[in-house]
């Protein structure tokens, strides 16, 4: 009988350690009641941005980089320290947090008529199923193109807070065919992984529900020192 | 005699570091500080570098660092391809090879091929008048951060005013790239 091969989510699985998959079931308590987002959510985005940290490009750089491949400008709104010498979005506890504060944020603006800047404006989806479809999307194509495709869907009469209506105005939105296909696959691959995360993964789904407490509450100003060749982080 | 020839070789080695060096930091100056049109944004644009960089909202554009002379529309003329990185929102980095062509008076950008999302370049070169590219570029099961198809691809500078995907660039080519 042939063996069966272990999926994407199985190899990631197998890099998942005890201190990883505390710092996601911490960082999902940023997520709340409202939406679909849990623990299961950020396994996914990981493994499909860094590959569970294997693939995070390198320190300091403007572009994605780190576990959750975020932005450096993006990383820092949520208050990471982003330099060659000292980027958080490499340290899990803190870039995981960020997602999930990012990803919510997303969640919020989707979930309500939201005035980006450009003026440009997304509508409300108020089902938190299809709303997961956008956040992912904006997570990977950004909120303006995803709300500019929105207007696109309306204008054609399509209904706006549909993904399968709004996907289709990915190009007329401003992206390259190639970009447009990439973040279908997104939306579509992402959920799916979740899927087998929530099956296959010891994460507590249960940790959104946790309030928020004082230890989670990283800090951002600090000093570096060194310690038995280790590099250690004090919070002034 | 062994020595002087070992010394000699060392020599050459600094001197040709140096001559690059040297050169980057020049180009560096020119192409990091040019105006590229901007094709894939919300609003077609264009836009200045300034020291390698524009950032506004929904759009950051860098210019990598690397860079090819060519008389790549056959003019007679030294034209110049360089890698620019595009980002118009969300996490997407897409390298692109810029042709700056030469009328005979300055260099502007006229046409863009888009490699792919965080793609990894090995290396550019000129070759033929065309731009050779080995690069590791996405497949099927990929993490975004981790494209492992090697690819050496040949790209022809597409005519004024296209900006086309590498996907769309390898379709229209008579010539199927050489891969690994």
């Amino acid at each position: 009988m042939a063996k069966r091969q272990p999926s994407d989510v199985d190899t990631w699985l197998g890099r998942e350690t005890g201190h990883t998959r505390k710092a996601l079931e911490n960082a999902s308590s940023y997520f709340d009641n409202k939406d679909v987002l849990t623990v299961n959510t950020l396994e996914a985005i990981y493994g499909q941005e860094s590959s569970f940290g294997i693939n995070r490009r390198t320190r300091g750089m403007n572009g994605a980089a780190g576990d959750f491949h975020l932005e450096k400008k993006t990383a820092e709104r949520y208050g990471l320290v982003v330099s060659k010498k000292n980027d958080q979005r490499f340290d899990i506890d803190y870039a995981s947090i960020a997602a999930a504060r990012y990803l919510k944020d997303l969640d919020r603006i989707f979930g309500k008529r939201s005035v980006l800047s450009e003026g440009r404006t997304t509508s409300p989806v108020r089902d938190v199923l299809e709303r997961k479809k956008f956040v992912l999307a904006a997570y990977n194509d950004g909120e303006g193109q995803i709300a500019r495709a929105q207007y696109l869907a309306q204008e054609a009469g399509k209904d706006p807070a549909n993904w399968n209506d709004v996907q289709q105005f990915l190009e007329q939105a401003g992206n390259t065919s190639a970009k447009a296909g990439e973040t279908r696959q997104y939306v579509d691959g992402v959920p799916k992984n979740e899927t087998e995360f929530a099956d296959k993964s010891l994460a507590d789904k249960k940790a959104k529900d946790k309030k928020i407490g004082k230890s989670k509450g990283l800090c951002v100003n600090g000093h570096w020192i060194t310690k038995d060749h280790h590099h250690i982080f004090i919070c002034d | 005699m062994k020595l002087i020839f070992t010394l000699l070789i060392i020599l050459f080695g600094v001197a040709a570091f140096l001559h690059k060096r040297v050169s980057d930091n020049a180009a560096g100056k020119i192409f990091g500080n040019m105006t590229y049109h901007i094709d894939d944004a919300l609003d077609k644009k264009n836009i200045t570098l300034v020291n390698g960089e524009h950032e506004e909202w929904e759009l950051r554009v860098e210019y990598d660092n690397r860079y090819v002379f060519g008389d790549f529309n056959h003019d007679g003329l030294k034209d110049v391809a360089v890698m620019i990185i595009e980002n118009t929102g969300g996490n997407q980095d897409w390298y692109t090879l810029a042709f700056l062509i030469n009328d005979g008076k300055r260099l502007a950008h006229k046409a863009t091929i888009y490699l792919d999302d965080r793609a990894i370049i090995n290396s550019m070169r000129a070759k033929n008048d065309k731009v050779s590219i080995d690069m590791y570029v996405h497949q099927a099961g990929d993490s975004m951060g981790g494209p492992s198809k090697r690819v050496k691809e040949l790209y022809e500078y597409p005519g004024p005013n296209t900006f086309v995907s590498r996907k769309q660039m390898l379709e229209n080519s008579q010539t199927p790239p050489r891969r690994f």
